[in-house]
């Protein structure tokens, strides 16, 4: 009965579907379609709309149950947007609009030569983004992401990156920690961009407690201790899904992560300013935080 | 893929619409726009407005969920009032499968089917309009609207020079983004 996990929410076959559907359906037929998936998936995906009905629980305390389902249907509805444009983007070299807020930030970068980390969230498109980033840099990017549940997706998912991805793009996988740090340090003093969730920790990666919403949370420590020890700068970046083919990027101002004697202070100091610029912005667009499992362990109040 | 950075003006283009009345509607709306500066960066696609997308995917996805309604009402309207809508959509994947499936090795089948969904639903329209019920002016109705996209159609002919030059005079380029 193997074959009956690619049909789970986070099995290939929905993977497969969705490339199927971009290379097949009419796109004004297709906002009405989408809505019709979304809702399914939102009705029948149990363990990700618990999740997120969890998570925005935290941003939302006090809200009744309909409120925050009905909440949790736009953020499948959003994310259904956001895979569909990421796939269109990679098969059909289709792009949305773009704005952006905070290109003072990017343009600073683009005069300093070393590299640096751009750390954002499971928000908007950032596959996208990253693809943004890369063009607007004219540097390498490195972009590192946590790989699949499945491993039938995981190579779907690795297969599309290598046959779409642009040239200066390279997508690596958390799961390999400690030769990863390695190769990623060797980017940075190359001058290279990093760009890394820091919103969710996935089996095997390093984490450092945190404080979300008032709730305890573990978040990545990866990134944090990466700029600490290349001596490069965090530049917090976050891409909105503002409508149908529309996207905004803001790119807020860098930070240091300073080295010191105390290392669990320096962190502690740049996990506190991420967690607080974090909150400002899901409080604003929680509708497309895409974290499909309960960010803390505490229990729902 | 063409770009247009700098200019919040440039989403009237008509290039960035596939439908002849709303490619009219976005000519008029440029004539009467003013450069406005902004941080963006417009792609210049024919499928890339949104108002345009909803709108055609509304019109068609209720107009089939009327026949819809229309058929299920000799058994019940209650069951008509439910289940039309979700109908219509479900009946909007069979064209789109079997021929997705059909041509799957061509890959890219986004006009074809296009051009299939939308002779299914005239192909729909012209049996309903000769139904004595009230389903026929809703028949009418799509008929008279793909007729009016065809008049549109015409009368776009003498600007398909302007149209395009628009686009250069914006600064479009070509870009991977």
């Amino acid at each position: 009965m193997k074959w009956l996990g690619r049909f789970r929410a986070r099995g290939v076959f929905w993977r497969q579907y969705l490339r199927w559907a971009v290379l097949n359906v009419p796109y004004w037929i297709e906002p009405y379609i989408l809505a019709l998936w979304a809702f399914l998936f939102a009705l029948l995906w149990t363990e990700g709309r618990r999740g997120v009905m969890y998570n925005l629980q935290a941003i939302f305390p006090g809200s009744s149950w309909l409120s925050i389902f009905f909440r949790t249907c736009r953020v499948f509805w959003n994310f259904a947007w956001t895979i569909d444009d990421k796939v269109r983007f990679k098969e059909l070299r289709v792009s949305p609009d773009w704005e952006f807020i905070g290109r003072e930030n990017v343009d600073r970068l683009n005069e300093e030569k070393g590299g640096a980390i751009f750390l954002t969230a499971h928000m908007g498109n950032y596959d996208l983004g990253a693809h943004l980033f890369a063009a607007l840099s004219k540097r390498k990017m490195v972009m590192v992401r946590a790989p699949e549940l499945d491993p039938d997706t995981s190579r779907f998912e690795q297969d599309l990156d290598a046959r779409t991805s642009a040239e200066a793009l390279r997508v690596d996988f958390s799961t390999r920690s400690s030769d990863l740090a390695i190769d990623l340090l060797d980017a940075l003093q190359r001058g290279e961009l990093i760009a890394v969730q820091g919103d969710r920790v996935t089996p095997g990666i390093a984490s450092h407690p945190a404080t979300l919403f008032g709730r305890r949370t573990e978040l990545p420590s990866g990134p944090f201790a990466l700029a600490m020890a290349a001596r490069v700068p965090i530049y917090p970046v976050f891409i909105f899904r503002l409508g149908r083919r529309r996207y905004r990027v803001l790119a807020a101002e860098p930070f240091h992560v300073v080295r010191t004697r105390d290392r669990t202070e320096a962190f502690e100091k740049a996990m506190t300013h991420w967690t607080n610029q974090l909150e400002v912005v899901l409080r604003e667009a929680w509708f497309q935080w895409f974290h499909f499992d309960p960010f803390s362990k505490e229990p729902p109040r | 893929m063409n770009i247009i950075r700098g200019r919040v003006d440039a989403q009237w283009l008509p290039l960035r619409h596939n439908f002849a009345l709303f490619r009219l509607y976005a000519l008029v709306g440029m004539v009467n726009s003013r450069p406005v500066p902004g941080d963006v960066a417009v792609v210049v696609d024919r499928h890339q407005s949104a108002g345009e997308n909803f709108l055609v995917g509304a019109w068609t996805t209720l107009t089939l969920s009327c026949y819809a309604a229309h058929v299920l009402s000799a058994r019940s309207w209650t069951l008509a009032a439910i289940a039309a809508l979700p109908l219509a959509i479900v009946l909007m994947h069979v064209p789109i499968v079997t021929f997705g499936v059909l041509f799957m090795k061509r890959g890219n089948n986004l006009r074809l089917n296009s051009m299939i969904l939308m002779a299914s639903l005239t192909g729909a329209a012209a049996y309903f309009a000769r139904d004595p019920s009230w389903v026929r002016f809703v028949a009418w109705q799509f008929l008279a609207i793909l007729a009016l996209n065809g008049v549109a159609a015409v009368a776009l002919l003498p600007f398909r020079g302007v149209i395009a030059r628009w686009e250069t005079s914006l600064g479009g380029y070509s870009s991977e983004l």
